[in-house]
């Protein structure tokens, strides 16, 4: 192309475009404008506030929706009821995918789903639980992600959600009362998961006896039944729970039943390894597959000067010049491409079906993480598994939604600015119309990144 | 003399012999006072062979997992099929469809076939579009046919592809039938402008460079017959935009009555997965959109039938490609708030017939076209001896499906 030149950028340009793309769901068309005064404090103003997207208001809450199904059970309808919840929970999906795309706080938005995935609870192996799993969020992470690790910890832990899918509701402790008189287990399956992935990041959940104590003093953290004071929330059940001390992380907790627990999972909070496991996490989330010391250590840093609070982990990530390196090194999830997608077109759709659709097709189904650790964000994943075409095929598809003329250059600048390549610029210069500019455009290196 | 129109269907339809007699069809004896003009039939086409037992697995056959192998479901409890009934259940990837179930909006037919009995794509095409039993150069569809019987004009009707199906073609197509080219036809060379973009991404680079070896590598292990099938179709992962086309055209004040989409991307002949992988993935695309097909048409929904149709089933066991190859007989959907879902219609046959040949495929315990009889009769009104005599010449043998409408 004759006469093309590769425009200039501020430093507060590219920062901008880098804010929006690496931390939020990328820029719709002239939004840019909006960060390019501070995009650091654009982030960080984002943080505040408690409030519940309109699209998520008045949707029961887990122990609602818990209480539904045991009544529904306890006179036999407990397959319509869960013919209901799938439905319900389908609803959800796509009232969640409409409030991720209309956000106005995107980075939060990001946060929640960051911390969502760490904490994962996922209905991939029981379509019922798929409701509650969409509870969850509203109920254990949301108010949370700009507090204490520790209020979100004990949230999670207490959530119907969480005590089903890690199955503790019916663990029941070594020499407990109950577990005198039957045959049920301690189940271990939460205690490992905390020390494993929710808390200090040990293989396996570290040692063995330090599994068994911690399962020992959630034995007895339990949902409510039909008939006890908080039906289908979260309720100690002391015949569960085990008695004796439990020596854990070195420490001995006397019998203290409730408390110990929750004295536990206080302590685990201060561990410095926590404070690593959990940067590392983040840095991985939002910036790079293999994060650099600097940049872990820059995230842990905002958390333990703060006592482990999650909005300072926050700030001290947006903080490290470590996460705004120029070069894109993680490869967007489906979700993030196709919100990112529908921005960048700028396409408000009516309902949040189409969104979630996409998010079918390309293999990220709300509430159907594939496994406990939650969905993976590596590029191992998301590219190499038959996925390009198929993210090619989605991207030439929603082009099609573009029915007017747009001039490619200014279009893509206005879209990605700095972050798009002369490579992509030179090619969208000889488009053959604003279909095949935007499928581009979409497709492009720059886009598939963040 | 009758004027033979030109058939813009496919091209392999020139390829057939000339000179053939031509089925001469009478349009005379129509009977149109009884045609109901507020329902709506939308016939979905999964062109290329839909595996319908990895969509709905029969869990509760025998041999269901000595037979399917590697490609039979994990059983609910474990994550895998969701439950229809004690035979049938739902591949989870679909699980939109399993509310439809519940509210008896879909019922199943489980083995359906049509008239032909080989495996190339281009024959069985023939039959299900054609209707007849023997096929050599046919002049127009049954479904063509149908809408004259109903009134022509009166019953409008779209194609959502981007050539005339046959099963729409024949007399008259023009003005009975608007040609709406699904908004997705594919963009030409777009891969291989995006591989131009990727040249400086290793990552992306060598991904794209292997995936377009992979297809390619699979189109060439295609017959010129399984490529064939897919020509016109568009990959089921856009059926969302095309359904949104067609909701558009069946809402309209005096829109059409009667819509076909066309999907491909149904003839796994390797490494379709099971639980998870490209036919799951197609699964959960086919489910969204006949959901958002109810939905976008939830006004006139209880005035609706929505059926989807393959030329033929798969081999019931997979193949050493992990893939299934031509079969016959297939499960069969049947959606709409004017059916009586919820339930089986017509039997079961088993996985296993006496003769261990026969065990290859799944035999048919019902016509393809006792489905669309049912339709055409009981939903859209269309007399029964028209729909013997001039939709399904010569099919009076066939009786209409009961129990579906």
């Amino acid at each position: 192309m004759i006469g093309f030149e590769y425009p200039e950028f501020t430093e507060e340009e590219i920062m901008a475009a880098i804010a929006a793309t690496r931390f939020g769901y990328g820029l719709k068309p002239g939004e840019a404008v909006q960060i390019v005064a501070d995009p650091k404090a654009w982030l960080t103003q984002q943080l505040q506030g408690q409030d519940i997207p309109p699209e998520l208001q008045k949707l029961p809450n887990g122990p609602t929706q818990q209480r539904n199904a045991m009544k529904a059970r306890a006179v036999g309808e407990g397959e319509k009821w869960a013919a209901e919840a799938r439905q319900q929970a389908l609803y959800e999906a796509a009232q969640h995918c409409l409030a991720t795309l209309k956000s106005p706080r995107p980075f939060r938005e990001r946060l929640v789903r960051f911390w969502t995935n760490h904490f994962t609870v996922s209905a991939a192996t029981n379509p019922e639980l798929a409701p509650l799993v969409a509870a969850f969020e509203r109920d254990a992470i949301r108010p949370y992600v700009n507090g204490p690790f520790r209020l979100m910890l004990m949230a999670v832990i207490q959530h119907p959600a969480m005590l089903i899918f890690l199955k503790n509701d019916r663990s029941v402790g070594e020499h407990s009362p109950l577990g005198l008189v039957s045959r049920r287990e301690l189940d271990t399956t939460m205690a490992q998961a905390i020390l494993e992935r929710f808390t200090l990041g040990r293989p396996g959940g570290g040692r063995k006896s330090d599994v068994i104590a911690l399962a020992n003093m959630l034995s007895g953290w339990s949902i409510g039944s039909l008939k006890s004071r908080n039906p289908g929330g979260f309720l100690y059940e002391p015949r569960y729970h085990a008695g004796n001390k439990k020596r854990f992380v070195e420490r001995i907790f006397p019998e203290a039943g409730m408390m110990e627990a929750e004295a536990a999972l206080d302590l685990l909070t201060h561990q410095p390894e926590t404070g690593y496991h959990l940067a590392r996490e983040m840095a991985k989330f939002f910036i790079t597959d293999t994060p650099s010391d600097a940049l872990v250590s820059d995230i842990v840093g905002g958390y333990a000067d703060s006592g482990g609070h999650l909005g300072h982990m926050a700030v001290g990530m947006i903080k490290s010049s470590e996460a705004w390196l120029p070069e894109q090194q993680k490869i967007k999830t489906a979700e993030d491409l196709v919100f990112s997608a529908y921005h960048a077109l700028d396409l408000r759709p009516e309902t949040g079906r189409p969104l979630l659709q996409a998010l079918q097709t390309l293999g990220q189904p709300p509430y159907h993480a594939p496994s406990e650790a939650g969905w993976p964000t590596e590029a191992s994943y998301w590219i190499g598994r038959e996925s390009i075409l198929e993210r090619l095929d989605w991207v030439s598809a929603l082009a099609k939604n573009v029915d007017h003329e747009i001039p490619p250059l200014s279009y893509a600048f206005s879209v990605m600015g700095p972050l798009l390549s002369e490579r992509t610029a030179r090619q969208l210069a000889i488009s053959s119309g604003p279909v095949e500019t935007a499928a581009l455009l979409l497709a492009s290196p720059e886009f598939q990144r963040r | 003399m009758k004027k033979q129109l030109p058939i813009t269907r496919r091209s392999f339809l020139s390829a057939t012999a000339a000179g053939m007699a031509v089925t001469a069809f009478p349009f005379g004896n129509l009977s149109l006072a009884k045609v109901n003009r507020d329902a709506r039939f939308i016939l979905v086409l999964a062109r290329g062979g839909m595996d319908g037992l990895a969509l709905f697995p029969p869990h509760g056959d025998p041999d269901y997992r000595k037979i399917r192998g590697r490609l039979a479901l994990p059983k609910e409890e474990d994550g895998g099929f969701l439950k229809l009934d004690r035979t049938f259940g739902l591949h989870p990837a679909a699980s939109q469809l399993l509310p439809f179930w519940k509210r008896k909006e879909m019922a199943i037919v489980p083995a359906a076939a049509n008239s032909y009995r080989g495996n190339a794509h281009r024959e069985a095409l023939l039959h299900l579009d054609s209707g007849l039993d023997a096929p050599s150069n046919p002049q127009s569809g049954w479904l063509n046919r149908a809408i004259n019987a109903m009134g022509g004009e009166a019953v409008p009707a779209v194609s959502i592809s981007d050539q005339l199906p046959l099963v729409l073609a024949g007399p008259d197509e023009k003005g009975l039938i608007q040609t709406v080219p699904a908004a997705t036809s594919s963009l030409p060379g777009f891969y291989q402008r995006v591989a131009l973009l990727y040249q400086d991404d290793p990552l992306l680079r060598t991904a794209l460079a292997q995936e377009m070896g992979q297809q390619q590598n699979r189109q060439s292990g295609l017959t010129e017959d399984d490529q064939a099938a897919d020509a016109g179709a568009r990959p089921v992962s856009e059926l969302s935009v095309m359904v949104r086309t067609a909701a558009k055209a069946l809402r309209a004040q005096d829109g059409a009555r009667i819509a076909v989409i066309e999907t491909s991307g149904w003839d796994t002949h390797a490494a379709q997965g099971s639980l998870e992988g490209q036919l799951a993935r197609r699964f959960s695309s086919l489910a969204g959109g006949l959901e958002l097909l109810a939905s976008e048409m939830r006004d006139d929904w209880d005035k609706t039938v929505v059926v989807v149709a393959t030329e033929f089933g798969r081999t019931n066991s997979p193949n050493k490609d992990l893939g299934t190859d031509h079969g016959l007989a297939s499960p069969m959907m049947v959606l709409g708030g004017a059916i009586k879902g919820g339930k089986t219609v017509g039997a079961w046959p088993g996985l296993v017939s006496r003769t261990s040949e026969l065990s290859k495929a799944l035999q048919p315990s019902e016509d393809i076209r006792a489905v669309f009889k049912s339709v055409l009769v009981s939903h859209m009104g269309v007399e029964a001896a028209t729909v013997d005599k001039t939709v399904f010449p010569n099919s009076e043998k066939i009786k209409p499906l009961s129990g579906l409408l």
